[in-house]
C-alpha cells in the first residue's frame, strides 16, 4: 500500500488500483473530476460520521437494554454517544440566542437547550426509561394494529430517551418505520433545530412524523396517541412542567395507551441535614454513592408518608383549582410530624421522588438527578430559626402537614400546617364570639 | 440693556456642580464678582477645579464658615456686590447676609415650590415618578425655600431622565432664568418682589414633603417590597448621584445603574426569581407583583449589560437572587 502520494510525480492511477487515496481516478488536472472527487470524499466523511453515531447509538442502547444496570458498561457507552451528539450540536450553527434562552412560563421552567444536552449522561435515568419504553412498546404492539404513534413532548435538543432507541430498532430490525411514528415537541426553537440534525445523523427520518416547535400544552392530535414519553422535572418533582404536561397528554392518550413513566411517587421524609446533605458525600469521596451508603442513609431517615402518587388515572381525574392569587394548585397528601428524641434534634424535611417508568423499571432516590431528595429548609421542625424569613413554617412534633402542589411559575410542593384540633377549637371560639 | 447689565456685580453661593453653568455664564458677562463656597460640604463635591478657574479669571472666592458672616459681608461691601444668587447651597444663609444685598438675594430651586423643598428635589421627583417639574428663582428668606417666586420655567421630566440628565437640564435653564432676572433688575433697579408660592399641579399637591438628601438605605433595591416601576425610578433617581443604587444578587451587592419595568408575567413566582435570561428579552426578574429587566450592572469585575452579567456569572431563569437557604444552619 502506498504510504505517500505525490500529485506532481506519481503516475495517474485507476480508481480501483488506488489504495492510498480511494477517491482519485484518471487525470489529476481534470478540474471537473477533481471537484467530483472532493465531493465524494466529503460525502464519505459525512457518511462516516453518521455511521459512527449510529454505531455509538447501537452500542449504547444494547448496554441500556441489559436487565442489570452495569454503570461500568453503560456510562462509557453513553459518554461516547454524548460526545458525538455534543459535537454535532455545537457544529450545527444554531444561533447562540436560541441555545441559551431559558425562561419561566405558565407551565414552569423551560431549560435552555445548552443545559439539556447532558441529560443523556444520566446513566440510571437512561437505563430505566429506555428499558421502560422498550417493554411498553412490546405490550402496545400486541394490543394495536398499524403504526404506533408515540408523542415525546419537552424532548430537548437530543430527545435522548427515544432517538437512540429508534436507531437501535432500525439497525437491529426490531421495528421499522411502518411500526412506529414519532412526534417530537419542544417549545425551544434551538432544540427543534438540533433535533433535525440528530434525526439526520442517526438516519431515523422515516420514523419521525413531525418535529413541532410549540408549547406542548397547545398540542392536539387527530391521530390516536399510543404512548407518551415525558420527563420534565427536577428533584422533588419541581420547577419544570411535568405535572401539567402529563395531565394534558393523559387526556390525549388512548384508553389503552401508555404513559412513560407509568407512575411517579413523592414522599416526605425527615433526616439529619448534616448526615443527608454533607457527611454521606464526604464518605463517597467523589466516587459516586455506593448501594451500601444509600442503604445506610435510608435507614437513618424517618418516613412521614407519600404525598403524591401520579399515574394516568390520577391525571385524568385531577382538576387544579385557583388559589387566592390565581396560582393553580392541587391538594396532595397529609403527614404528621413524629415525636423526636433529643438526639434527633431538628431534622430537615425532604421530598423524595420515585419514578416507575414501566413494569419493573424504577428510579429510586439518588439513582438519578431527578430523584435526588429536595430539602425544604423553610419548614422548621421543633425550632424557631435564628433568621426568620418570609415563607418559614414553624411546626412541632404532632403537627399535621398538608402538602399542596403549585402548578404555576416554578411548580413544586408547599406545606401548610393543618391541625384539626386547633381548627375546630378556632371555629368554636368564633361561633361563641358571634353569639 | 446688556451693557447696563454688565454693571451688576453678582455673588454666587455655589453648593455643587449645579452652579458651574451659572458661574461660567456670569464670568463671561463679567458680572461675577464673588463666589462663596460652603464651609460644610455635605455633598463632597470637589471645587478645586472651579477654584482654579476662578483664580485664573481673578474672581475672588471665599468659604462661608459658621459665625463668619461678617467676613462675607465685608467682601460684599468691598466688591460693591448688589445681587446674590444661591444655587444648591447646603447652609442656611444668615439674616444679616440676606439683608446685605441691595437688589436682593435669590435662590435657584429645581422644583416648582412649594413642591419638593429641600436639598435633593431632583432625586425625589424622579424617584416619585413625576412627569412635570420646573426651575424657579425665588427670594431668599430666613425660612429656606419659602420666599416669593420671581421667575420660573416649566420642565418636562422625560421617562428616561436620570438625576444627572435632569440636573444638567435644570442647571442650563436656571442660568437662563438668572440672566433674564438680572436684566430685569437692571431695568427696575429695585429688588424683584415676585409672587407668593402657590401649588401648581394637583399631582404635586401631596409633594410638599421635604426633599431630603438621599441616604444609602433609600437606594437599596428590595425585590420583595418594591414593584418594578418603583425600582426603575430609584435607578434613574440614583443615577448621577453620589449614593449608588445597589441590589443583592446571590449574596453579592452590585450596583444597578439601569432597570426597566417590563410587561412579562411573574407567574406568581416569589420576588427575586429570575424569569427570563435570553436575547432579545434580556435579564428579567420578578419584583413585587411585576417584572423588571436588569439592564446595566456594575461590580468589582466591571460594568455589564444585563444579559452579559447573567451569562458571565451563570445566572439562569429559575434561580433565586435572594440569600439562598440551602443547608444553612437555621436552628
Amino acid at each position: 500500500m502506498r504510504s505517500e502520494f505525490n500529485p506532481l510525480s506519481d503516475p495517474i492511477c485507476d480508481f480501483s488500483d488506488s489504495e492510498a487515496w480511494p477517491g482519485f481516478a484518471e487525470s489529476l488536472y481534470d478540474r471537473g473530476r477533481f471537484t467530483e472527487i472532493l465531493r465524494q470524499s466529503v460525502t464519505s466523511a459525512v457518511l462516516y460520521e453518521r455511521h459512527r453515531m449510529s454505531l455509538a447509538a447501537l452500542d449504547a442502547v444494547e448496554t441500556l437494554l441489559q436487565p442489570e444496570f452495569n454503570r461500568d458498561q453503560v456510562a462509557p457507552a453513553l459518554e461516547i454517544l454524548y460526545q458525538q451528539l455534543a459535537d454535532l450540536y455545537h457544529q450545527a450553527d444554531i444561533p447562540k440566542r436560541l441555545r441559551t434562552r431559558q425562561f419561566i412560563c405558565a407551565s414552569g421552567l423551560i431549560m435552555s437547550p445548552d443545559h439539556c444536552i447532558t441529560t443523556i449522561r444520566d446513566a440510571r435515568r437512561m437505563h430505566a426509561f429506555v428499558r421502560g419504553i422498550d417493554q411498553g412498546l412490546r405490550i402496545l404492539r400486541e394490543k394495536f394494529e398499524g403504526p404506533l404513534h408515540i408523542v415525546y413532548p419537552a424532548c430537548g435538543p437530543f430527545a435522548p430517551l427515544l432517538l437512540p432507541l429508534l436507531s437501535f430498532y432500525q439497525q437491529s430490525g426490531s421495528y421499522s418505520a411502518n411500526d412506529l411514528k414519532i412526534t417530537l415537541i419542544d417549545v425551544q426553537e434551538g432544540a427543534t433545530q438540533s433535533l433535525w440534525q440528530v434525526i439526520k445523523a442517526l438516519e431515523v427520518q422515516e420514523f419521525i412524523a413531525d418535529v413541532m416547535c410549540m408549547d406542548a400544552l397547545e398540542y392536539r392530535s387527530d391521530q390516536v396517541v399510543h404512548m407518551v414519553v415525558i420527563e420534565a422535572m427536577q428533584h422533588g418533582f419541581s420547577r419544570e412542567g411535568h405535572f401539567l404536561l402529563a395531565r394534558h397528554f393523559a387526556q390525549l392518550l388512548d384508553g389503552q395507551g401508555l404513559m412513560i413513566p407509568e407512575e411517579i411517587s413523592v414522599r416526605a421524609v425527615l433526616n439529619d441535614p448534616q448526615e443527608e446533605l454533607v457527611t454521606q458525600w464526604q464518605e463517597c469521596n467523589g466516587q459516586g454513592e455506593s448501594d451500601q451508603l444509600k442503604q445506610r442513609i435510608r435507614g437513618k431517615r424517618k418516613e412521614l408518608g407519600e404525598i403524591l402518587k401520579m399515574d394516568v388515572a390520577f391525571l385524568r381525574s385531577v382538576a387544579p383549582a385557583a388559589g387566592r392569587d390565581q396560582s393553580l394548585m392541587v391538594a396532595c397528601g397529609q403527614v404528621t410530624v413524629p415525636v423526636l428524641t433529643p438526639s434527633e434534634g431538628s431534622p430537615i424535611l425532604m421530598l423524595i421522588t420515585t419514578v416507575n417508568t414501566y413494569g419493573g423499571e424504577w428510579l429510586h432516590d439518588y439513582d438519578s438527578g431527578i430523584t435526588h431528595p429536595l430539602p425544604d429548609a423553610q419548614v422548621c421542625i421543633n425550632f424557631i430559626p435564628k433568621d426568620a424569613q418570609p415563607g418559614d413554617l414553624w411546626v412541632n412534633s404532632g403537627d399535621c402537614l398538608r402538602f399542596y402542589y403549585n402548578f404555576t411559575g416554578l411548580p413544586g410542593f408547599f406545606a401548610v400546617r393543618e391541625n384539626l384540633a386547633d381548627s375546630s377549637a378556632k371555629v368554636s371560639r368564633e361561633l361563641a364570639h358571634d353569639c | 440693556m446688556i451693557a447696563e447689565a454688565r454693571q451688576l456685580r453678582v455673588a454666587v453661593f455655589a453648593g455643587s456642580q449645579f452652579a458651574v453653568n451659572l458661574i461660567a455664564e456670569l464670568m463671561q458677562r463679567k458680572q461675577l464678582a464673588l463666589v462663596v463656597f460652603p464651609g460644610k460640604n455635605s455633598q463632597k463635591d470637589d471645587f478645586s477645579v472651579l477654584a482654579q478657574a476662578l483664580e485664573a479669571a481673578q474672581v475672588p472666592f471665599v468659604v462661608l464658615r459658621s459665625g463668619q458672616q461678617e467676613v462675607i459681608a465685608e467682601h460684599l461691601k468691598r466688591l460693591h456686590i448688589t445681587v446674590g444668587i444661591v444655587a444648591t447651597f447646603p447652609q442656611k444663609i444668615p439674616a444679616s447676609l440676606i439683608q446685605a444685598f441691595r437688589l436682593g438675594l435669590y435662590n435657584l430651586h429645581a422644583a416648582l415650590l412649594p413642591a419638593y423643598p429641600g436639598p435633593a428635589p431632583i432625586y425625589w421627583q424622579i424617584r416619585d415618578g413625576q412627569s412635570e417639574s420646573g426651575i424657579v428663582l425665588h427670594r431668599v428668606t430666613e425660612q429656606m425655600d419659602s420666599g416669593n417666586i420671581v421667575a420660573k420655567r416649566l420642565v418636562a421630566i422625560h421617562p428616561l431622565d436620570t438625576s444627572a440628565s435632569l440636573h444638567n437640564q435644570m442647571a442650563h435653564l436656571g442660568t437662563q432664568l438668572v440672566s433674564a432676572a438680572l436684566e430685569e433688575l437692571m431695568r427696575l433697579k429695585t429688588p424683584l418682589l415676585g409672587e407668593v408660592q402657590t401649588r401648581h399641579f394637583s399631582a404635586l399637591s401631596e409633594a410638599a414633603v421635604y426633599a431630603r438628601r438621599p441616604e444609602q438605605q433609600d437606594n437599596v433595591i428590595r425585590l420583595s417590597e418594591q414593584n418594578a416601576e418603583d425600582i426603575a425610578a430609584i435607578c434613574r433617581a440614583g443615577n448621577g448621584t453620589q449614593v449608588p443604587v445597589i441590589i443583592e444578587l446571590k449574596q453579592v451587592w452590585v450596583q444597578l445603574l439601569q432597570a426597566t419595568a417590563v410587561d412579562y408575567p411573574t407567574f406568581n413566582t416569589p420576588p427575586g426569581t429570575v424569569l427570563f435570561v435570553g436575547d432579545p428579552e434580556g435579564f428579567i426578574v420578578a419584583a413585587c407583583g411585576s417584572a423588571l429587566r436588569l439592564e446595566v450592572l456594575s461590580c468589582s469585575d466591571g460594568i455589564f449589560g444585563g444579559l452579559a452579567f447573567a451569562e458571565r456569572f451563570g445566572i439562569d431563569a429559575g434561580a433565586q437572587l435572594s440569600v439562598p437557604l440551602f443547608f444553612k444552619q437555621r436552628a
